[in-house]
């Protein structure tokens, strides 16, 4: 017998209603509403979702790290897009509401919106509200608000650089002002506007010169910035001035010719101190002569028969580090390395456009390759050479050296790789300090083997030391 | 009858192409497959009958079902994603048997399925000796239908601006000196349930739970400091939408935005980081307890030891008792605290995670005192258990009725009694914390303790952020401290509770039953101090 | 009736979770509904229970409930995202695989493509034994059958019981739509399904002045007799009754099976926690060593005795008694050798760039541990003063690198006087490491079945957790306070 459970409804109100069916997962619209967004960072949340999603589009299309460089990138201004929406949800916020210790966001956002004379009032506000005597605080804020004014899209390199003038000329402690000016140069240079640079470099090496020996040797001087020697600065300041005319004017007469002026420039840099505390923008091995590349695994295999960098003809030396290009993920995957493959396209477009300059790349075994079972020598060479092959770069030849390793005892059994002979070779000392090439590291050398230049140089001025280099060759004059 | 696995793969060919062809699972209604419909469609009614037909066909003297649509969509500042799901489950009581079937398929075949196993269930144990389940009445429910009020719905507001506002706390705490934002997620789920019992009752719902994640660590990092790492309880679970988190103020959870909920947290969790740390002096020490504590303290302790079936040992193979040991004779006889000490306990409060208005049995949860000015005055009921009350529920004259605690994760899982939104009463004292550690001349003030009870939850040992106190103000941190008590001395020893303006609402999870749910609750609470707490050094070993 | 050949799924007894070919052809129309560039993922869980309550010597509820789990990943090249539904239909299906393309706005995730792709060697998964067609065939009426005869030694004996028996099935297929060929991707977890059965019950006195407890978990049933657990139960909860208190401080133990798996289960967690990679390269967890003077390199520990000699803690996945979910690279490991730290759990590209070997050490989840020849008798006829613990609850880790940890003993614990069980004693919270514990070591006894069953149906990566342990009797183990819960 079938028992019905009858269950209370008011079916007459319910049937009238339609069965409409209901999405499944549904979506809402997804339309930001900025009036709900009370906070300045909320405005800043939503500028970087914008670039983000600005940014990802166009990977989607090109790998942007394997793009050449461009050297306007910093003074153009921000998609448009980006500067609708960042200044729509700015809107409500008034300068003049806003609390200066929140300075530091309500500038970032305000030249993301493109409301610079808010954001240099904002500045100006807190500058105001700090003790007139209070350097630290003082300096703190102008750092923030420089750093905020060179990242902005487009770079505000005038705000910035009027910020850091009117520091300078307030401030008493030498070493300081050696500081600011260091710091223009740097931003000059990163925005790629030569003209400030070379005022920054005159800045620059104008307090340099006064400096005395206490002040060089003290620790604000050794710690200037991130850790680099005021030196560092000097140097750049140096060599901004100096021009690159001047330098390709003197590499065009011979190699000696441009490593005199480039070690005319260190005792300067080193004044009254033998021993520099940390120097990275000094190219390494500038006028050393290079030693034959060794290596177990050639590709081509002909290579093997003659020395390398050859004679003749400038040659790029590039010490590369696969497992730096290809990192293994957590899971069975392998991601391409941004720096690596930049890196390589660097050196794609040098080659394709200077076929007379010789590539040679140099690598070694780790005993793995992205997430293959582990590989022997001869396996991971064939390996690298179709990593290498798959990056294009015409006539590129590879050294495979097969690294010399010993194991930690069982049963830790880490591997611990050897120092290769080949970095021992790039091995060069400056300043009382010898640097081994790191992974992506370049050397340009001359058809006699002495190497010019090396990888702090951006890829327009790597090209034009090639360019003199073959023209200069062509000529027949070598020493 | 049944077939076990061998032989289904020895079946073959015949069962491979069978196999082959795709088993879709779908609602169906009137025989074409269709999406789901809103929880309000009178054919899941319909659909819900015939589950029940089906169990009383089966012999069920009683039966219940309930379908339930659960959508959840869970955020953090670099990723989102997803769930939803549709289960139902039927209960079935014969001879004072429970039986129980669920399963995710929403049909008229499927409901027909659990109803008779569901009765099947039950009946296997019907065997053996007698059992009696005396449901308490239930009105019955004439096709109701709630939904719970939230001001924003989470599914409804643009998933960017979610992400946005979590990416603004992040880019905020860098404002914050040596701050970082060390979790920063929020989880938001809408589920539709329908349900019908025998009885005649039908009604659906929605309901909202918000939960977020927000953990600060701010390094202060250094010989005599450590890190200090603090989490923001205001965005705990919550009956609430995505204003739990875009909402300028929410009375009893935070008085600010959260924002400059965050700032302040952030300077509060220096400040005390900035204390020195001292070494431990072990005894027994007055203290003052924030309201998270409080709140703690209070669930861990009562809020489990009320549960009936708990206290009448039906979890003793799981989590274990009470030690409220007797509960018909500790009803009204029971000092379980100070006189100060009044627990209520509801299902109605706007915001609370445990809010609906139909419990998973289809009775309306009423407000109902567990503790009143100390004494232990009732428990937390189903329909089946209000009855092992019944005759304390008549010497004090109160009726036999369900409290409506009856609470599951989702219809997949059988309904148990869970722990409803609980508040203590405030106190008299119109000050805050600070206001209470002011009046301790040589005491402890302890801030978001968290505790570890004994499996009746009789005694306990208690963590968080340990501070002497000294002439009203906190002077120096415990390193490795922490408070052993005993839950009734510990309530006994209440000296004072903040009053109304400094009650703060936190939202927890439960876990119990075999197989094992999870379900949410509220608690609220005011600072308080108590006397003589035996503070430790938890590290120390014997 | 719609004019399609669909059929309804039946979820009758002879298919309570889903096939492997099932799993297939799912997986086969979820790839089919992409749409744009990327990949799709699709994990495919369903399993089924069958359970049965006992309180107070009566069921309290017997359930049958299944569910299916099946969580869409969609990589799209810029972004990946999942969406999980538990619905088979073709609208459910697509409109999870939408849910997951939307959401992989929200999951930035740029990949750049990779130079070369060269293939995936196929790891091996093999074959375990983890299903039991006897847990399979278990209907109520035999659950309903061995509740009532547990109940009834109980109930026999004047004393209230309450227990649980759980019978579970549970299948598991990870697919992506990127292959080789036809056949699976190496990445992709092969079909495999599982049973686990669960049987556990506790006696108390109607006064709750004492209490016993037993349990055994197997994903074979038959390997489970339950009757002797009922007769456990019974007999430690009738000498536990009326404990007397005990003065707290620094006891000999003898440790039951179950108490040394709690102990172990602090291990694991942190071995979890801090595997090779974290103890060798940043120096956390309990098992790094302080940096070398020559290298300046972090260190394990392994290959230092860190345990008593006597402890081996190994898993062999053909003992029938050790079946856990197959993965790649699980030949037989060991990870305390003679109390010598041998492995540390590490991931396979760990072992790659550091080791140059294939392969990855599974974490502990199932294993045996080595005993010795003393039974408990003999360990407490050798205990001039001491405590024996049937089991440890309740337990929080203090101190992630020493392991300190405190917990309570629970359902029986007994003084042990001049060889002799002289008095129950009221429970104790103990606050001690198992590294020390497992140190002390005295006794060792003969390992046997724990109870360890895994309980959330949804957890697919891990579903079983056998453990093979010997009772223990180990000496200064620290108790800190009495507790008044029995």
């Amino acid at each position: 017998m079938r028992h019905t459970v009858s269950i209370a409804l008011a079916l007459s109100a319910l049937t009238a209603m339609p069965a409409s069916a209901q999405t499944r997962f549904q979506w809402p619209d997804t339309t930001v509403h900025f009036s709900r967004y009370r906070y300045i960072e909320d405005c800043l949340a939503a500028d970087a979702r914008v670039t983000a999603s600005i940014m990802r589009r166009r990977e989607g299309t090109v790998w942007l790290d394997t793009m050449p460089p461009n050297p306007h990138e910093k003074l153009e201004p921000q998609p448009p897009q980006l500067t609708q929406a960042v200044s729509q949800c700015a809107e409500r916020f008034a300068v003049a509401k806003v609390d200066p210790r929140d300075y530091a966001h309500a500038m970032q956002l305000f030249l993301a919106a493109g409301r610079d004379s808010d954001a240099t009032a904002i500045v100006e506000r807190r500058l105001a509200a700090a003790p007139v005597k209070n350097a630290i605080e003082r300096g703190a804020i102008v750092d923030t608000a420089v750093t905020l004014y060179v990242s902005a899209r487009p770079s505000r390199l005038a705000s910035a650089e009027d910020l850091m003038l009117r520091r300078a000329k307030s401030s008493t402690d030498r070493v300081e002002r050696l500081k600011t000016y260091a710091t223009l140069l740097l931003v000059a240079k990163y925005v790629g506007d030569s003209a400030r640079a070379v005022r920054a470099a005159r800045l620059v090496v104008g307090v340099a010169d006064s400096l005395t020996v206490a002040e060089r040797q003290s620790d604000a001087f050794e710690r200037m910035r991130d850790g680099q020697d005021g030196s560092e600065y000097v140097y750049e300041a140096l060599n901004v001035l100096t021009g690159m005319q001047t330098r390709m004017d003197s590499l065009r007469k011979s190699t000696a010719a441009y490593v005199a002026l480039e070690r005319a420039m260190w005792p300067e840099i080193a004044a009254g101190r033998p021993d520099i505390f940390f120097m990275t923008s000094v190219p390494m091995g500038v006028g050393e002569h290079t030693s034959a590349l060794t290596a177990d695994f050639w590709y081509p295999g002909a290579a093997s028969s003659a020395p390398h960098p050859g004679r003749g003809h400038p040659a790029l030396v590039l010490f590369l580090d696969h497992t730096n290009c290809i990192a293994l993920g957590s899971t069975d995957d392998a991601q391409f390395g941004s720096f690596c493959a930049s890196r390589l396209a660097e050196v794609r477009r040098l080659a394709t456009r200077f076929p007379k300059l010789e590539i040679d790349i140099v690598m070694s075994t780790h005993g793995n390759f992205m997430y293959l079972p582990p590989t022997s020598p001869a396996e991971e060479a064939a390996l690298i050479k179709q990593l290498i092959d798959s990056t294009q770069i015409p006539g590129a030849i590879v050294g495979v050296t097969s690294t010399p390793f010993s194991r930690l005892p069982d049963p830790d059994s880490r591997r611990i790789d050897k120092e290769l002979p080949n970095n021992k070779h790039y091995t060069f000392e400056a300043f009382g300090k010898a640097m081994p090439p790191a992974s992506e590291s370049l050397f340009l050398v001359d058809s006699n083997g002495l190497i010019v230049g090396s990888s702090m140089m951006p890829e327009d001025e790597m090209a034009q030391f090639i360019q003199v280099l073959l023209e200069r060759d062509g000529k027949g004059s070598h020493q | 009858m049944h077939l076990n696995r061998r032989l289904f793969l020895k079946a073959g060919a015949a069962m491979a192409a069978i196999a082959t062809v795709p088993r879709p699972l779908y609602a169906q209604f009137d025989g074409a497959p269709e999406p789901l419909p809103p929880i309000e469609d009178p054919r899941l009614a319909t659909l819900a009958a015939r589950a029940l037909d089906s169990a009383k066909s089966a012999g069920a003297s009683y039966a219940d079902v309930r379908l339930s649509h659960t959508s959840t969509r869970r955020f953090d500042e670099r990723s989102a994603g997803d769930s939803e799901d549709m289960e139902v489950g039927v209960r079935a009581l014969v001879e004072g048997y429970w039986g129980f079937a669920s399963g995710p398929v929403w049909s008229p075949d499927e409901m027909a399925r659990l109803g008779k196993e569901a009765v099947h269930q039950a009946r296997t144990n019907a065997l053996g000796k007698p059992r009696v389940a005396a449901l308490a009445p239930a009105p019955i429910v004439q096709n109701g239908n709630w939904v719970m009020p939230v001001k924003l719905d989470p599914f409804e507001v643009s998933p960017f601006e979610i992400q946005d506002q979590l990416k603004s706390l992040s880019i905020l705490a860098e404002r914050i000196p040596s701050g970082l934002l060390l979790r920063n997620d929020v989880f938001a789920q809408v589920q539709e349930k329908a349900f019908a019992s025998t009885i005649g009752s039908y009604c659906t719902q929605r309901a909202y739970l918000t939960e977020g994640h927000l953990t600060l660590q701010i390094d202060l990092s250094s010989k005599h400091r450590s890190n200090v790492v603090t989490n923001l309880e205001c965005v705990s679970p919550a009956g609430m939408g995505w204003e739990l988190y875009a909402a300028d103020s929410i009375p009893r959870v935070r008085n600010l935005s959260l924002h400059d909920e965050l700032l302040m947290r952030a300077d509060e969790a220096r400040a005390d980081g900035m204390l020195p740390m001292k070494a431990l002096e072990v005894g027994r020490f007055d203290t003052v307890f924030d309201a998270p504590s409080v709140a703690n303290i209070v669930d861990g302790t009562l809020g489990h030891a009320t549960e009936l079936d708990r206290a009448l040992g039906y979890e003793a193979n799981a989590d274990g008792t009470s030690y409220l040991s007797d509960p018909a004779a500790m009803l009204g006889a029971y000092q379980a605290g100070a006189p100060l000490l009044t627990l209520v306990a509801n299902r109605s409060e706007p915001g609370g995670a445990a809010t609906t208005k139909w419990d998973d049995e289809g009775i309306v949860p009423d407000d109902f005192t567990i503790v009143k000015n100390g004494l232990l005055v009732d428990f937390q009921t189903t329909r089946e258990s209000a009855g092992w009350l019944k005759d304390a529920y008549a010497k004090k004259g109160a009726p036999v009725r369900s409290h409506g605690c009856a609470n599951a994760p989702s219809a997949i899982h059988a309904p148990m009694e869970h722990i409803p939104n609980l508040s203590i009463a405030p106190g008299r004292e119109t000050g805050d914390f600070d206001a209470l550690v002011a009046g301790i001349a040589d005491g402890v003030a302890i801030k978001r303790a968290s505790i570890d009870v004994d499996f009746q939850e009789g005694t306990g040992l208690g963590f968080g952020g340990v501070f002497e106190v000294k002439k009203g103000k906190r002077v120096a941190r415990y390193q490795s401290a922490g408070f052993l008590f005993r839950s009734t001395d510990l309530w006994k020893s209440l000296l004072s509770i903040s009053g109304d303006a400094q009650m703060q609402r936190i939202g927890f999870s439960a876990q119990k039953g075999e197989p094992q749910q999870t379900c949410y609750h509220s608690v609220t609470a005011a600072p308080a101090v108590v006397q003589g707490l035996t503070i430790i050094d938890p590290q120390r070993k014997a | 009736m719609s004019g399609r050949s669909d059929r309804l799924i039946r979820l009758s007894d002879d298919a309570r979770i889903l096939s492997e070919q099932e799993c297939e052809t799912l997986a086969k129309r979820v790839f089919a509904l992409a749409s744009g560039p990327g990949e799709t993922y699709v994990s495919i869980l369903s399993w089924w229970n069958g359970e049965l309550r006992w309180a107070r010597n009566r069921t309290s509820l017997a359930g049958d409930r299944r569910d299916i789990r099946v969580d869409i990943a969609r990589d799209v090249g810029v972004g990946r995202a999942v969406a999980t539904t538990n619905q088979l239909d073709d609208v459910s299906l697509e409109s999870a695989v939408r849910a997951a393309e939307r959401a992989a706005v929200l999951s930035p995730n740029v990949r750049h493509p990779k130079p070369l792709h060269p293939p995936l060697p196929k790891p091996d998964r093999p074959k375990t034994a983890i299903w039991s067609d006897a847990t399979y065939a278990v209907t109520p009426e035999v659950r309903g059958e061995t509740a009532r005869s547990l109940i009834e030694a109980a109930e026999a004996k004047g004393m209230s019981s309450a227990g649980y028996l759980e019978m579970r099935a549970g299948s598991r297929a990870v697919l992506s739509s990127e292959r080789m060929g036809s056949t699976p991707a190496p990445w992709d977890v092969p079909y495999a399904a599982w049973t686990q059965a669960q049987c556990s019950m506790t006696v108390r006195d109607k006064e709750g002045s004492g209490s016993g407890w037993a349990g055994v978990s197997n994903h074979d049933w038959a390997k489970i007799d339950a009757s002797a657990l009922a007769s456990r139960a019974l007999e430690k909860c009738i000498a536990s009754q009326h404990p007397v208190a005990l003065e707290p401080g620094r006891y000999t133990v003898i440790l039951e099976p179950q108490a040394v798996a709690e102990m172990i289960a602090i291990l694991e967690t942190s071995m979890g926690r801090y595997s090779r990679e974290f103890a060798a390269e940043q120096g956390m967890g309990p098992w790094a060593l302080a940096p070398d003077d020559v290298l300046h390199l972090w260190r394990t520990k392994l290959g230092l005795k860190v345990l008593d000699e006597r402890i081996t803690i190994s898993h062999d996945p053909t003992d029938p008694m050790l079946g856990i979910f197959p993965e790649p690279w699980m030949e037989p490991l060991t990870w305390f050798d003679k109390g010598v730290l041998t492995n540390l759990p590490f991931v396979r590209s760990y072992a790659l760039e550091k080791l140059n070997v294939n392969s990855a050490r599974r974490p502990l989840t199932g294993y045996r541990m080595s005993g010795g020849p003393t039974s408990i008798d003999e360990m407490i006829s050798t205990t001039t003063r001491g405590l024996l613990v049937s089991r440890l609850s309740n337990i929080r880790m203090l101190d992630e690198t020493s392991l300190l940890s405190t917990g309570l003993t629970r359902d029986g614990l007994w003084l042990i006087e001049h060889g002799k069980i002289s008095k129950a004693v009221k429970n104790l919270r103990f606050t001690e490491s198992p590294l020390f514990a497992l140190n002390s070591v005295e006794q060792l006894g003969e390992p046997v079945p724990v109870f360890r069953p895994a309980k959330n149906p949804y957890e697919s990566e891990r579903p079983l957790t056998p453990a093979i342990v010997p009772p223990i009797k180990s000496r200064d183990f620290s108790f800190t306070s009495t507790i008044d819960a029995i």
